[in-house]
């Protein structure tokens, strides 16, 4: 009688300690429920995912970067790369929103392309890789436009950054595509298991067939596409990018919010559910927190305190 | 030790390749800085005055001591994003010490130290009890130094008023910046401790393989929280220098990417991010490479701009010449 409950406490714990994010996640907009008239609005929820539309789509990106096992910090100066270019186009040729987008995702995949094959032709690490780029790349914008703001003036891109169609704003969209792309490329396809494989075991992975160059390649590829495409709708929102302060420590909120929906920094591990519920966690706490008028500044001490409470041992049942 | 490996299997035994090799590896960043010096001092006649050399020196300092205790987590194979908040996060103490409480300085520069080293004990907590990575650990860290630093002066600067304060920063002794003593005092004490002690040995063998330093009967959690006690406390100290310069401190500004800047020159000095190898003299002169370079390009009139696109494509370079696993 007592082995079958004590299997499933286990098995309650386990699938606890897998989706610990997501009960996490629930827990926190149940109390911000109760606690605010406000917050359970159609407005209002709107506006979280609209907060978390810019890191959300870097967070994406950051993902499969997180899943081969490296990192990429330099998704924050690629934004503001790909923002200038964005808004030059837009300036300069006349581009619509198609061409933003599709110049946004060209120059975001040529940067992290350039990140993938330093990290595997040249062998230097990924961190160390993507710091140096972090600084080549906004620097050599900070150095073209003289550290100061580019601003766009078309109409059509505003809409984008603050017009709603069917009562969701338009920013969401891009988001919901590419976070429901990004699963499918993980879950359907040769090269998701790639990925994982690459994440979990290189070895074993490169003795199945994978080639690990291309698919690390890809990976940083994908992680700067999104940056780039980041930079679409960072853009979109002011109709301006700054070359010194935009999408400064972006990198590292993607990265936070990636480990936080339960993604291991060593690679192998995670989902973009849990990605997108880390994403979407930081925006409530924003959100909820100002809408109890809780100092803006103290904002950094619960997100650093969240970070703790979610992972605290986290790693202690794998490692068992 | 695999030194030894790597030179038994090469391919050109001779003994003037081996130790040219042997040279390169083990002194590759100070040619590097030979090299930049002797390129400086041609392009630019004033850049070997006593002035300015005394001037890259003192601007060095702040991020140069920052650099040391970096080091010393690196070496152990984990890394702290939040020194420079925790900078700002000393400093504000520091100064509320001295403006709103009224202590005398040197409580107040005590009350900082102890600031700093608490913060970096926690990191280290979180790390070895908590098991968080620790780069996602020191990077909530960040966040809530900075933002208890922004809530406490409402994002603003608090400035002092007693002027004594600011000798520290700013005066000079036997003609060397107090700064520059500061980073050479604690860049000796950094070398014995890593160097000539049984403790520096136990880092190495943590960031070398933490399983076997275990089984030797290291206190792989001792080691671990020390590491980081010392990184939170030369944040603070930097965040003596770093106040005393100005007697103020900006809660917003003080410090900011500070930390990628002291990863930088520990990086360039040819320590490895994975661990259990690394010479602090090695960061020393990767500190001095970004100070000069800065230097050199400042006395050239090159955009200030695209001096971070250099500093990006040192780090890079530097790991790329260097020798690999």
């Amino acid at each position: 009688m007592q082995q079958p409950t004590f299997v499933t406490t286990e098995r309650y714990q386990r699938w606890f300690s897998r989706n610990k994010i997501f009960v996490t996640l629930i827990i926190l907009v149940f109390l911000a429920s109760i606690t605010s008239d406000y917050f359970w609005t159609w407005n209002n929820i709107m506006n979280v995912f609209r907060q978390a539309s810019v890191i959300g789509m870097i967070a994406l990106g950051v993902h499969f970067v997180v899943l081969i096992g490296k990192l990429d910090l330099s998704v924050g100066s690629i934004l503001v790369f790909s923002g200038a270019i964005i808004l030059w186009g837009q300036n300069l040729f006349n581009f619509d929103i198609p061409g933003s987008f599709l110049l946004g995702a060209i120059s975001g995949i040529l940067l992290g392309s350039l990140n993938g094959i330093i990290v595997t032709y040249g062998r230097v690490p990924s961190f160390i890789t993507t710091l140096g780029t972090m600084f080549i790349y906004r620097y050599f914008m900070m150095w073209v436009a003289d550290a100061g703001a580019i601003s766009g003036s078309r109409i059509s891109h505003t809409f984008l950054g603050h017009g709603y169609w069917l009562g969701i704003p338009v920013v969401v969209f891009p988001l919901i595509l590419a976070a429901i792309s990004a699963h499918f490329l993980l879950s359907r396809t040769l090269f998701g298991r790639y990925i994982y494989a690459v994440g979990q075991n290189p070895r074993a992975a490169y003795s199945s067939g994978a080639n690990i160059r291309m698919v690390t390649v890809i990976a940083f590829a994908l992680s700067g596409m999104a940056a780039g495409l980041g930079a679409v709708l960072e853009t979109a929102r002011l109709n301006s990018i700054s070359t010194a302060n935009s999408g400064v420590y972006y990198e590292l909120d993607a990265i936070a919010a990636v480990v936080l929906g339960g993604a291991s920094l060593r690679g192998g591990k995670g989902t973009i559910l849990g990605t997108v519920s880390g994403v979407l966690m930081f925006s409530i706490l924003n959100n909820y927190m100002n809408l109890q008028n809780v100092s803006t500044y103290l904002q950094g001490v619960l997100k650093g305190l969240l970070i703790f409470l979610v992972l605290y041992r986290q790693n202690r049942l794998r490692e068992e | 030790m695999s030194q030894v490996a790597t030179d038994f299997e090469s391919k050109n035994p001779s003994a003037g390749m081996r130790w040219g090799k042997y040279l390169w590896d083990q002194y590759s960043v100070i040619f590097a800085f030979l090299v930049l010096v002797a390129l400086a001092a041609i392009l630019n006649e004033h850049f070997l005055d006593i002035g300015n050399i005394t001037n890259v020196l003192r601007q060095v300092s702040i991020v140069g001591i920052l650099s040391l205790g970096m080091t010393f987590v690196i070496i152990l194979g984990g890394i702290d994003l939040s020194v420079g908040s925790v900078l700002a996060f000393s400093g504000t103490v520091i100064m509320a010490a001295q403006v709103t409480y009224e202590l005398p300085i040197w409580i107040s520069i005590v009350l900082g130290l102890v600031a700093g080293a608490l913060l970096g004990v926690i990191n280290g907590l979180v790390i070895t009890y908590g098991k968080i990575t620790a780069f996602i650990a020191t990077l909530a860290m960040m966040t809530i130094a900075r933002s208890l630093a922004l809530y406490y002066a409402d994002a603003g600067a608090i400035s002092g008023f007693d002027s004594s304060y600011s000798k520290i920063g700013n005066e000079y002794l036997a003609g060397v910046p107090i700064p520059v003593i500061i980073f050479g005092l604690i860049f000796l004490l950094s070398y014995i401790v890593l160097e000539k002690t049984v403790f520096g040995r136990h880092i190495y063998a943590v960031g070398g393989n933490t399983q076997a330093a275990r089984l030797s009967a290291i206190s792989v959690f001792r080691v671990t929280i020390i590491s980081y006690l010392i990184c939170g406390l030369t944040a603070a100290i930097g965040a003596v220098i770093e106040t005393s310069r100005l007697n103020s401190i900006s809660t917003s500004s003080s410090g900011h990417m500070y930390e990628l800047d002291a990863i930088a020159a520990v990086i360039i000095g040819g320590t490895s991010l994975s661990g259990g190898r690394g010479r602090i003299v090695g960061t020393l002169f990767g500190v001095l490479i970004l100070g000069v370079l800065s230097n050199i390009m400042n006395l050239l009139n090159i955009s200030p701009y695209l001096q971070g696109v250099v500093k990006g494509l040192i780090i890079i370079a530097a790991v790329l010449l260097q020798k690999r696993d």
